[in-house]
């Protein structure tokens, strides 16, 4: 399984370098991962939309509907996109440590 | 914001792809006619007239770049612009009359031939199947080539009693609209999804979704010591095969499939309103390339309807002149048991007693 | 292609037909013609579902379908192009497209039955592709759960039937809400048609979730000196009359005339007689909840008309685009994870979408008033 090096420590990814164990996850991973998606340095912005997908997938086990995420963070999704050029699946999602999501529906 | 905003979309404006001198008289047509089969003439108050003339692509509306560079040809040399119709043909718009019958010539020659106007075998609209498509059961674009080979006289002559319209949808998505058409064919699947108990827990299956977008209610979570796992009711599953979108990694489908024939679906609003096709062979074999079973059922439902329909009598309004009971026993349709829709028995068991013996 | 025979026979076999062949185009092009000879030859398709799938810089308009063949195709991505409306594609646009095609796709166009413009490429050639594109005034969208390509009729530049410009108010609606078709955020995909006429040549109100017709109010307009001219010429007065479903059509013996509350405002006798034109008091039907699809509990079905008549004057649209945002605004907020409209409306009823946008319940709208007292 491949893997991202976080301080000197190895956390194992999936083949589309989503975090393979969502414990795993802190801040210094975030960064880490947000590299691979190739978000350099993580706003305030970035932290608001991160913290809101950790909190709602924390309390309900899934990541939230991309239209609540828009409402609660209070971004269009225009913006998520260009915080995060990946969207808010495979870019946002990933860098705060939620798993990938399945199908392509 | 750290990133860079993203540049502004574009909705192209249709009004680029039409000369000046066409968008000077649009809405100045009064009236239009077939002047022969593929080309129409719309007439102006003024008395100016506009032709267009219509050709037959391959199935789908593929097209190789140089045959599109063709068609760029033909619209510089004979038109003043294209379209591509709703039905995946192709439309040569304003094309100068005294060069009507070379243009004609060229396109036969090149394979492309006009037709499919007014009482006609329209251009077969289907979807992409197995070209380029991960849901199809059946190959749309290969029956409807074998359709088109088989009926090509049709496309080219209007001689039927209303214009023909053939869809093919090759799954249940019917992207291709087997369910709109004077005869649809709609790909179905005959075996029910099924379930890898593994590869279900190791994927990251959004189960609520599962649940809620099975039409049927075929799909129930059940709770295992190594997490949420679901069953699937064979009983109940209509093989729409939703949970299979969601949740490719989990469960999958054995492709065992075969098609349906629909007739009498129609769009517009002149007389009866749009309604969806009715069928009445739910089970016709379509294993590549052997469509024989599919085109048999459709030749006896256009022969029937050429020899007794009435002028301008598209197949619906035939259906709805001779009946039903009339029109099934004619074409040898399947047994009534499998044509009653279960889910929703009231859109097709009678509930007045007006019986035609 | 003289060794495909041997290697492809089936994929042979469907160029030896009378009609045009799409798998003469395949080979015409780079698509691998082994993946359609293995679907052919096995009856099942070579490719997979597709995973999640996105292209820094492009949100949606870009897909890709997996390969169970990998040694044939690792994968096949494609792009989605937002077609101008109407189906017009002039020859410098199907010249852009042939080349784009050929210097960063397969040399493939593929136009949809969904009214969009797909081309076969790689992942890598996506951005590329789109700029050159961007250039010439096309842009990519419609996949996901977006609002999907804005399909119209021809149009009045064409048609003379339009009782409205289709292509212009699908236009008009595409630029407006272009931000809508670029970034999928809704719960579902929501497709979208604009027809001219009560016709519905593009079939909007069976096949897209949210469809506005052209439609006339006042009677259909009949000239009688034209009447004359056409019955001299052979036309056939007495199937006219019989033509109409509602009856409504009366001749006096030297003049036709309708039969103004019998008229059900369709198309019937404009279709068969110059001398009748429609009305000149124009706008459109709005109608929500098409779909061919059979997923959802509804299955296929044809729309709901919600609105028989908005006025449109001027060729302004503001009010439909208002209309159109507002609606598509009520289910993004209340429709469930993959609720097509149809099955949407079906759920909440028409009614209380009319009552959240705050519109009045015409009566033309009621096809029967309720046998049962709940």
């Amino acid at each position: 399984m491949p893997a991202i090096n976080v301080g000197g420590i190895e956390i194992e990814v999936d083949e589309d370098g989503f975090i393979a164990d969502p414990s795993k996850w802190n801040e210094a991973v975030a960064k880490a991962l947000a590299e691979t998606e190739g978000v350099t340095e993580l706003t305030e912005d970035h932290w608001k939309v991160v913290n809101y997908l950790r909190q709602y997938y924390q309390q309900f086990g899934i990541a939230p509907m991309i239209r609540k995420l828009c409402k609660e963070t209070g971004y269009s999704l225009k913006q998520i996109y260009d915080l995060f050029p990946s969207g808010p699946a495979k870019g946002a999602c990933k860098i705060a440590g939620l798993p990938k999501p399945t199908g392509c529906v | 914001m750290s990133a860079p905003d993203l540049p502004a979309g574009i909705m192209p404006d249709y009004r680029r792809e039409i000369p000046a001198e066409l968008l000077a008289r649009q809405g100045s047509w009064v009236w239009h006619e077939v002047v022969q089969p593929g080309v129409l003439r719309h007439l102006a108050a003024d008395g100016s007239e506009l032709l267009t003339v219509r050709i037959l692509l391959p199935p789908n509306g593929l097209l190789s770049a140089s045959t599109l560079r063709d068609l760029a040809r033909w619209i510089r040399e004979y038109a003043l612009t294209g379209r591509r119709t709703s039905r995946q043909g192709f439309e040569f718009v304003g094309v100068r009359p005294e060069k009507l019958e070379k243009f004609l010539a060229e396109l036969q020659a090149a394979g492309f031939p006009a037709g499919g106007t007014g009482k006609s075998l329209h251009q077969i609209k289907c979807c992409t199947s197995f070209i380029h498509c991960q849901n199809a059961a059946v190959d749309a674009p290969s029956i409807a080539q074998a359709i088109t080979d088989y009926f090509y006289r049709d496309f080219l002559q209007q001689d039927l009693p209303a214009p023909l319209k053939i869809s093919i949808g090759g799954c249940p998505n019917q992207c291709g609209g087997g369910v709109e058409a004077d005869i649809g064919i709609l790909g179905l699947y005959d075996s029910v999804p099924e379930v890898d108990e593994a590869s279900f827990l190791a994927a990251n299956i959004d189960i609520g979704l599962l649940v809620s977008w099975c039409p049927t209610g075929a799909i129930r979570p059940r709770q295992t010591e190594k997490g949420t796992m679901v069953t699937i009711d064979v009983d109940r599953c209509v093989r729409c095969t939703s949970c299979v979108q969601v949740a490719p990694e989990g469960i999958s489908l054995k492709k065992k499939s075969y098609v349906a024939i629909a007739v009498g679906g129609h769009g517009g609003n002149s007389c009866k309103g749009p309604e969806m096709a009715a069928i009445v062979f739910p089970r016709v074999p379509a294993r590549p390339l052997d469509y024989s079973a599919i085109i048999d059922r459709i030749e006896v439902i256009i022969n029937y309807w050429r020899r007794a329909g009435k002028p301008g009598e598209r197949l619906a309004g035939f259906i709805e002149r001779t009946g039903w009971s009339d029109f099934l026993e004619t074409i040898g349709a399947s047994p009534v048991e499998e044509l009653v829709d279960k889910r929703l028995p009231q859109t097709s068991i009678r509930r007045d007693l007006h019986f035609r013996y | 292609m003289p060794g495909d025979s041997k290697e492809f026979p089936l994929c042979h076999e469907l160029m030896k037909g009378r009609s045009p062949s799409h798998v003469r185009e395949l080979s015409n092009s780079r698509y691998p013609l082994a993946m359609y000879e293995h679907g052919l030859a096995t009856g099942e398709t070579a490719y997979g579902h597709g995973g999640y799938i996105s292209i820094p810089e492009l949100p949606s308009g870009v897909a890709v379908r997996n390969s169970c063949r990998p040694e044939i195709i690792e994968e096949s991505a494609y792009l989605r192009i937002l077609p101008p409306a109407g189906g017009w594609l002039s020859a410098v646009t199907l010249e852009k497209l042939a080349s784009c095609a050929e210097t960063y796709g397969k040399g493939l166009i593929h136009l949809t039955s969904g009214g969009t413009i797909e081309i076969y490429t790689t992942r890598e050639q996506m951005v590329p592709m789109v700029r050159e594109l961007n250039a010439a005034g096309l842009d990519i969208g419609s996949t996901g759960n977006d609002l999907r390509c804005l399909t119209a009729c021809c149009g009045p530049a064409r048609c003379d039937m339009a009782l409205i410009d289709a292509p212009a108010l699908a236009t008009y609606l595409g630029q407006r809400f272009i931000d809508e078709q670029q970034y999928p955020g809704y719960p579902q995909k929501v497709k979208s048609g604009v027809a001219g006429c009560p016709n519905d040549c593009i079939r909007a109100m069976m096949q897209k979730d949210h469809s506005f017709i052209g439609v006339y109010r006042d009677l259909p307009q009949i000239n009688n000196e034209v009447l004359a001219a056409w019955q001299e010429a052979g036309g056939d007065l007495a199937g006219l009359i019989a033509a109409c479903p509602a009856g409504a059509l009366t001749w006096t013996g030297t003049t036709l005339a309708i039969v103004p509350n019998k008229c059900w405002h369709c198309m019937a006798c404009i279709n068969l007689c110059p001398a009748i034109r429609p009305g000149r008091e124009r706008g459109v039907a709005w109608v929500a909840g098409g779909k061919y699809g059979h997923r959802g509990p509804q299955g296929p079905m044809v729309g709901y008309v919600l609105v028989p008549f908005i006025p449109v004057k001027d060729d302004d649209y503001t009010a439909i685009g208002d209309l159109f945002g507002a609606f598509l605004e009520l289910w993004a907020d209340n429709a469930r994870k993959k609720e097509r409209v149809g099955d949407f409306i079906a759920r909440v009823g028409p009614l209380w979408v009319l009552k959240e946008l705050g519109l009045k319940v015409e009566p033309q709208i009621l096809l029967s008033p309720k046998r049962n007292g709940f």
